[in-house]
């Protein structure tokens, strides 16, 4: 394995690609009681068009197909997944998201075996009808509680609205009426294109000898055949770049209402370097003008317009990328009409120096801080390196980012067609 | 395998708890702020552990106070309340990065120690009280986070559950407080409880990280001081008996309706039966291969999410999950099914020794996490025992079957608590 060292972070990655197209990372933490893996697919929910392995015309999926074969690739004919990890110490679990889907243990023992049990129960499908239909109620009850849930409605909500084509515009889980329409065929079709070992990556951080973990790696790989590597079709349709709607209200019974404001962002086709360091610049931005030491924050605060819900993010992805501002408020209108003012004075504000540098110093610190997490080091790592982005190397990049970019960056963040809000609110 | 290596002592009226570890690349602190359980005074603490973060003499706004947070490489604050059995807890926690990550680092702890100590001992005044502006806007603040509980269904559900079940006792007090009793506060009442706290209330200080011991040993005393401490001491509270089980429907516009169940367990951290129960919990719903999971979920497909937890100083457990409404009947039963069978012993030593064994890895895993740790060590606080990691660890090994099954027959069902959308409004 090749071992990759950071100096800045202090961390050591051991990475080798197996003949099957599989890449592999470990990171050894000796001084936690803890191992976690995490074996990671680069398919999510936004991938609904494609050409299936081994056939030339693209098919469309049903939505929250992605999730459902997350669910059912637990389902064995001969064993219980759970029940096996269990029995070896571990706690499985897994996620899906828009673009990836993970499956996970962590665990205080058994770590070789745990990773094998990780890579069989992923790379051994078993689907039945019965079983299909069966899994259909409990993803029934989880797209429910989603559905009471206001955050998510109002996170979706504003991705509606800045997205009128994109698949990222569908929830991750689906409707009860799209989950009705999977069928066995369609989960071993995902399966079949997504889940080759070279769109692949594991990743296991912990209380584990690099080599010794490698070798097992290699042996259960080898024993196993997998077609010849291919690289799948995916279609994304063309998307502008204002956003889809500038407004929108969801009525949902809530005591307080929420507000969530979208900065719908270009889409560049970026790749490594270029695309994190874009979503740096933004986090450093949204800091700036919107943490609690930043600029606006304490009088959109002392105004009663926000509370301590308030919360921003920034997400880059290939095909989409937005900036997302949330808060429970008692004065919608005034939220609005507030952030409208602040967001036309943003495009030609003049970033101040000493400012700049505290948040930069606040972003370091924040990826530092990250880094006591193995999960987040797992599932970061793992997400990023599909877009050639290292995590540990952000903080470098972070550190070289200068004051001319922010202000270049700046001037076009925010335009009169790229912003849009969404409410949610009784009726 | 690494547990805690603990030092605590007790100095300047308040307690000192160090537990050096190389693990993290940050440094927490935490302050404890341990009182009773009161519905007189539970809302101002929560409006105390909202002002505790306004400012300080040295830094009066919350600007100022955050830009020098962000300064120290993002140094992160927070502040909550919580319950601990009939102990009200304000929790403030600063996390910093360890000084060979930051440029002229060297002083960094030191600093992050100075600045929490301000805030809970020095904050910003105006003619020798809290500014009443800052009061009414955090009053504003809490009040909205009252009226949103109901936003959050499974946490609404929770405290209705504690409401109804607990009608008599203390525990039945929202931690957030109530908003019929803002309109009483203002600065000088506010002021007034929070000296009375500061001299009645049980402080502890943690610190987990990277430091020297004896070092820290000798400068927290230096940092942390106050001149009194008027220990009150606790009383127990009455439990209500009940004979037949409680039955409590609420309806609200929802899509997913909240079955929690409320059992007595009758035994706290410091019993002898403590470990027995968090198997017996284990078993039962405390993990994904547990029989409420299994049964519930994988067999009868009725609920994404089951599980239970213990509430180990009041003595509680609770079942909760999200269902179909009209099938809570239903759900009730195969709960009701799953519990009797613990109580016939209808389980395997196989099944017992997995479920040792995973309760013990998620302490250690507890253990490569500060707040965790934190956590961990603040239970034999809460409990005031002096029992070790070491020997909780050993006494979930030497659990037998036989513990299992009479700490099973020891738990009784109290309270079934169903939130559910108007139309599917019936329980049994």
């Amino acid at each position: 394995m090749d071992k990759i060292s950071y100096d800045t972070v202090d961390e050591i990655v051991h990475k080798a690609m197996l003949p099957n197209g599989l890449t592999v990372y470990i990171v050894p933490k000796r001084n936690y009681s803890k191992t976690y893996g995490v074996f990671m697919t680069n398919y999510g929910s936004i991938d609904r068009k494609f050409v299936p392995i081994g056939e030339k015309e693209p098919i469309v999926v049903p939505d929250g197909i992605a999730h459902f074969l997350e669910h059912k690739l637990f389902e064995k004919e001969t064993y219980d997944v759970f029940s096996t990890f269990l029995r070896q110490g571990a706690s499985p679990n897994a996620f899906t998201s828009f673009t990836k889907t993970a499956y996970l243990f962590s665990a205080t023992e058994n770590m070789t075996e745990n990773v094998e049990t990780l890579l069989d129960f992923v790379q051994d499908p078993y689907f039945s009808d019965e079983s299909v239909e069966k899994e259909k109620g409990i993803i029934a009850q989880e797209i429910k509680m989603y559905n009471d849930l206001p955050d998510w409605q109002a996170l979706m909500g504003t991705i509606r609205n800045m997205y009128e084509k994109h698949p990222v515009r569908i929830d991750i889980a689906g409707t009860v009426e799209s989950i009705g329409e999977i069928t066995k065929e369609h989960l071993y079709t995902c399966y079949e294109t997504f889940y080759h070992p070279a769109n692949m990556v594991l990743f296991v951080v912990g209380n584990v000898d690099p080599e010794q973990l490698y070798e097992r790696i290699e042996q259960n790989q080898q024993a196993k055949s997998f077609p010849e590597k291919q690289t799948v079709k995916r279609y994304m349709p063309e998307e502008r770049e204002k956003v889809y709607r500038s407004d929108v209200t969801i009525h949902l019974p809530v005591q307080v209402p929420k507000v969530a404001i979208g900065i719908k962002g270009k889409i560049r086709e970026q790749h490594g370097e270029e695309m994190i360091r874009e979503e740096c610049i933004q986090s450093i931005l949204l800091d700036y003008f919107f943490a609690e030491s930043g600029l606006y924050y304490e009088q959109l605060y002392a105004e009663g317009l926000i509370d301590q819900s308030f919360s921003y993010s920034s997400t880059v992805e290939q095909s989409f990328q937005f900036a997302l501002l949330q808060s429970n408020t008692n004065n919608v209108t005034s939220f609005q009409d507030r952030m409208q003012d602040l967001f036309q004075q943003i495009s030609d504000h003049a970033i101040e120096e000493s400012l700049f540098l505290t948040m930069k110093r606040k972003q370091i610190g924040e990826y530092i801080r990250s880094f006591n997490s193995l999960e987040f080091i797992a599932n970061q790592y793992a997400q990023y390196q599909f877009h050639g982005i290292d995590l540990f190397k952000i903080p470098d990049i972070i550190a070289s980012i200068t004051l001319d970019e922010v202000e270049q960056y700046v001037k076009q963040w925010i335009t009169n067609d790229n912003v849009t809000v969404c409410k949610v609110m009784q009726e | 395998m690494s547990t805690i290596n603990e030092t605590s002592f007790q100095e300047n009226n308040m307690y000192f708890h160090l537990a050096p570890t190389d693990k993290f690349k940050t440094t927490t602190i935490v302050i404890k702020i341990k009182g009773t359980l009161d519905r007189d005074t539970v809302t101002k603490r929560a409006l105390l552990s909202y002002m505790l973060r306004q400012g300080t003499k040295k830094l009066p706004t919350v600007k100022e106070l955050q830009r020098q947070l962000a300064d120290l490489y993002g140094a992160t604050l927070a502040t909550h309340c919580s319950k601990r059995g009939d102990n009200h807890i304000i929790h403030v926690r600063l996390e910093v990065a360890n000084e060979h990550f930051i440029p002229d680092g060297d002083k960094t702890i030191e600093q992050a120690l100075h600045f929490i100590r301000d805030l809970l001992f020095a904050p910003y005044l105006e003619n020798g009280t809290f500014p009443q502006a800052i009061v009414e806007r955090e009053k504003e603040t809490l009040r909205t986070k009252q009226a949103s509980t109901i936003d959050q269904k499974t946490t609404y559900a929770n405290i209705r559950l504690m409401e109804t079940m607990c009608k008599e006792e203390r525990y039945r007090i929202r931690t957030y407080g109530y908003t019929d009793d803002l309109e009483t506060i203002d600065a000088d009442t506010l002021f007034a409880y929070y000296e009375t706290m500061l001299q009645k209330d049980r402080i502890d200080v943690y610190v987990v990280g990277h430091f020297v011991k004896d070092d820290m040993h000798s400068l927290l005393p230096k940092i942390f001081s106050r001149r009194v401490w008027h220990k009150e001491e606790s009383t127990l509270d009455n439990i209500t008996q009940r004979n037949e089980v409680q039955k409590v429907l609420e309806t609200e516009q929802m899509q997913q309706a909240k079955l929690h169940l409320g059992y007595r367990t009758n035994i706290t951290y410091r019993d002898k039966q403590y470990a027995a129960l968090q198997i017996f919990n284990g078993l039962f719903g405390g993990f994904p291969s547990s029989k409420l999971f299994m049964t519930v979920r994988e067999e009868h497909s009725l609920a994404y999410y089951i599980n239970s937890q213990i509430e180990s100083f009041k003595g509680l457990l609770i079942v909760y999950c999200g269902i179909d409404g009209k099938e809570a009947d239903r759900v009730i039963d195969l709960i009701n099914d799953q519990f009797v069978a613990l109580q016939r012993g209808e389980f395997s030593e196989a099944e017992v020794e997995e479920i040792k064994r995973l309760t013990i890895s998620s302490i250690y895993e507890t253990c490569d996490d500060a707040e965790g740790i934190v956590e961990l060590l603040y239970g034999r606080v809460v409990a005031n025992v002096s029992i070790s990691l070491e020997q909780l660890l050993s006494n979930i090994e030497s659990v037998t079957k036989e513990d299992i099954v009479e700490v099973a027959q020891a738990v009784e069902l109290d309270t079934t608590y169903l939130l559910t959308n108007e139309g599917d409004a019936q329980h049994g």
